[in-house]
């Protein structure tokens, strides 16, 4: 059970930030590629909130990337 | 259309509305006040000042047209986006108007009074449609992080009316508080809608 703090605010790492800048993307790019807004992007990348799965798959599919390389939840129970 | 163009049309587009609001609302104020002048009847002054109001709104569509070059470049979900916000402006400026320009012809004088019960259903009629429209184009336009904001700002603005609701119920009945005041609560609940959509999108 979450806090409306936390329940708004926890989130999953990502490397967003890290592939965005391999492709020299601003955030800007980014959002436009992906038909959110830049904001959206800044949220996910800062940890603030994490995408729906139909985002995270949009992700995936931008980077060439299955969801789980990109999204990380912390757990190390990855083959249960 | 490059990056900067875009900006530049939108800004530019933004102070010829202004601009044309401006004027049209100058206008039906003088006109009401002309024929406050004449003597003509209070309700004859209402429907001269909501045709002028009308007049400015149809302008603004016009003269948005030659901006279509720029809606087109938009994506569909971005186009359904800033129409709603567009439809929203709208029907909040004919109902802000409408009602201060109506009750100013009714009383002469005071633009908080009452209005006339013409004004009461056209404007009520404007705020179901024209919401109600402006919602939908919102919904099919909001993307995935502005939704989550928008469902923990309705939740929170929930909270806020069925919270204060009941208590203010039982102490009025206890008399120990003045009677409810469904406005000041419906503002509280925007207020703290607003607070929440606000934080969660820019924070």
């Amino acid at each position: 059970m979450y806090t409306l703090q936390e329940a708004t605010s926890y989130a999953m790492n990502n490397k967003l930030k890290v592939l965005r800048a391999m492709r020299n993307w601003s955030q800007a790019e980014l959002a436009e590629r992906l038909d959110v807004s830049r904001q959206a992007v800044n949220a996910i990348e800062t940890g603030k909130y994490d995408p729906s799965l139909p985002l995270a798959f949009k992700l995936a599919r931008l980077f060439a990337m299955p969801i789980e390389e990109i999204f990380d939840d912390g757990s190390e129970n990855h083959n249960d | 259309m490059t990056d900067t163009e875009k900006p530049k049309s939108t800004a530019r587009l933004g102070l010829e509305i202004a601009g044309i609001t401006i004027v049209g609302v100058f206008l039906a104020g003088v006109i009401a006040g002309y024929l406050d002048a004449q003597g003509t009847a209070a309700q004859t002054r209402s429907i001269a000042a909501l045709a002028m109001i009308g007049a400015t709104l149809a302008v603004i569509v016009i003269r948005s047209w030659r901006f279509k070059a720029v809606a087109t470049k938009l994506t569909e979900r971005q186009r359904n986006y800033w129409l709603s916000f567009a439809i929203a402006v709208m029907v909040g400026v004919v109902l802000g108007l409408g009602i201060q320009f109506d009750a100013f012809g009714q009383t002469g004088a005071d633009p908080f009074g009452p209005i006339s019960p013409l004004t009461g259903y056209s404007l009520s009629a404007l705020w179901v449609i024209g919401m109600g429209g402006s919602l939908i184009f919102y919904h099919r336009g909001v993307d995935d992080h502005e939704e989550r904001a928008w469902l923990w700002a309705g939740l929170a603005g929930w909270y806020a009316f069925i919270l204060p609701t009941p208590l203010w119920l039982v102490l009025a009945r206890a008399d120990v508080v003045p009677q409810v005041n469904i406005v000041f609560l419906l503002i509280f609940s925007m207020l703290v809608n607003a607070i929440v959509w606000l934080w969660l999108k820019f924070r």
